[in-house]
């Protein structure tokens, strides 16, 4: 069966894209998914960095496109997890060394192998972001409780749209229980209202998740960490076993938020 | 000699060629040295020797217009010549004035060429010949030699020495921490748990068919 190609984008940098899809990506092959992260990130490429692979790297995406190499010899296996691989990006060249057409050939080439190819996206709405999402099933939207982050998010919504993507999920990232609490932060609930999508996930703010990135360690290693934890649920909620459970999961957590918050 | 030899100046490169070959073969060499070269002369000026040979105008305009398929319009392309030594071939030899009286020479000696400052992340150093960096080599950021490399500060980024496939070929750095390290063929990756941060010098080399590195001895 053919697998699916998830793009994980925000408009907004620095919201946790990364952290994210190299997350997202070990999760899902902790599950027994055959999973491939694909940085599109190219000229400023993070992704390898974040896993811990950044001095195994041979060939990268342009060397693959450019028919340099067979994609197996660009596929990066992980150290940790035989079943996750990543494709990095080139770090000396720019987002026009690649186009629309040879992403979607890659991705369609990938799917073919995969359970699983997540597409890490630069920031902005320039041409990388249109490469990253070309070819592929469901944009995966990571917001913060922000509001400049939130109206980028609600930018990208209807350019996925425009795309033919309906229907993004929505990931919140970095929210903090205790500022939610005293409403100094948005909460989920203003959020969903503005955007009007589904909510995948919640991630709380954890400063776990800056040592994992420092140390090429994904935090979902670590099922200890709330922040883990709230990873290897959207996995499981991407393995589409139950979504009602991501409803009941939901609410759970923001029951756990406000039984926290009630009891300080 | 060879066909074309180069001389790094204060102004610019110098391309001398031996018109002893055919015509074509310099040709051939010409375009072969700017392809190996890279964007290596881009922003450099780039005299042609004429020497004291007597030469069509056509085969001048031949070597321009390769050299014009790649390099940018930025790159000034001039004619040197030299003195002209017929009178004072009876001059002895220790007495014949020096003749290239052209372009004062800086201390590039053969083929090595010096690169001051830090290269950082997605910045790319290439050169066919050897490579000093006065300067870090920072994590992303790769320098390509076909010959030797010396880092005069930390090397942290990539690095390919022999780049052609000379497995003579060495990495020196006054600390040497790369995040990948390729001589030739070959493709290592220093351990993963050093992170001792002691500035001792190392170097690299190829010994039976396996990367090593060596603390440099004073």
């Amino acid at each position: 069966m053919e697998g699916k190609a998830i793009v994980i984008t925000s408009g907004k940098g620095g919201v946790g894209k990364t952290t994210t899809t190299a997350n997202l990506g070990t999760a899902l092959a902790m599950l027994d998914k055959k999973v491939c992260l694909i940085d599109a990130d190219i000229g400023l490429r993070n992704l390898d960095v974040v896993l811990g692979l950044e001095n195994r790297i041979v060939y990268d995406l342009i060397d693959v496109v450019e028919g340099n190499c067979r994609l197996e010899q660009a596929m990066i296996k992980d150290k940790r997890n035989p079943n996750l691989f990543l494709l990095p990006a080139a770090q000396t060249r720019d987002k026009d060394a690649v186009s629309e057409e040879q992403m979607k050939n890659l991705i369609k080439e990938l799917k073919e192998k995969m359970d699983y190819v997540l597409v890490d996206s630069p920031a902005g709405i320039e041409q990388g972001f249109r490469n990253a999402i070309a070819g592929v099933d469901l944009g995966l939207i990571v917001a913060t409780p922000e509001v400049s982050s939130v109206r980028d998010a609600d930018r990208i919504i209807g350019l996925l749209e425009a795309e033919g993507l309906n229907d993004p999920q929505l990931l919140i990232n970095r929210l903090r229980r205790d500022m939610v609490g005293r409403g100094d932060m948005m909460n989920i609930d203003d959020i969903v209202e503005i955007l009007a999508v589904e909510v995948l996930g919640v991630i709380p703010e954890d400063e776990n998740i800056v040592i994992s990135t420092n140390k090429g360690e994904p935090i979902v290693l670590k099922d200890k960490t709330y922040s883990g934890k709230a990873f290897n649920n959207i996995a499981k909620r991407i393995e589409g076993q139950d979504i009602p459970l991501m409803t009941i999961e939901k609410e759970s957590l923001f029951n756990k938020v406000k039984r926290i918050v009630g009891l300080s | 000699m060879q066909i074309i030899n180069t001389k790094m100046t204060a102004k610019g490169v110098i391309i001398d060629f031996d018109w002893k070959y055919d015509f074509d073969v310099i040709k051939d060499s010409l375009k072969s040295h700017f392809e190996e070269a890279g964007s290596f002369y881009e922003g450099t000026d780039l005299f042609f020797k004429v020497g004291q040979n007597e030469l069509e105008l056509n085969y001048f305009k031949e070597l321009f217009e390769i050299a014009e398929n790649f390099l940018s319009s930025e790159t000034g392309i001039y004619l040197v010549g030299q003195e002209d030594n017929k009178e004072s071939s009876d001059i002895s030899k220790e007495n014949r004035p020096k003749k290239e009286a052209i372009i004062e020479e800086v201390s590039f000696k053969g083929d090595t060429v010096l690169v001051k400052g830090t290269i950082r992340s997605g910045q790319a150093v290439e050169h066919p010949h050897n490579l000093v960096i006065m300067g870090d080599v920072n994590p992303g950021a790769e320098v390509k030699a076909g010959g030797d490399i010396i880092v005069f500060g930390r090397l942290m980024g990539l690095v390919h020495a022999g780049a052609g496939g000379k497995k003579e070929a060495q990495v020196a750095a006054l600390r040497l921490a790369p995040t990948q390290i390729r001589i030739a063929n070959k493709i290592s990756r220093p351990p993963e748990d050093n992170d001792d941060q002691i500035f001792s010098p190392e170097k690299a080399f190829i010994k039976e068919e396996r990367i090593i590195v060596e603390k440099i001895d004073f």
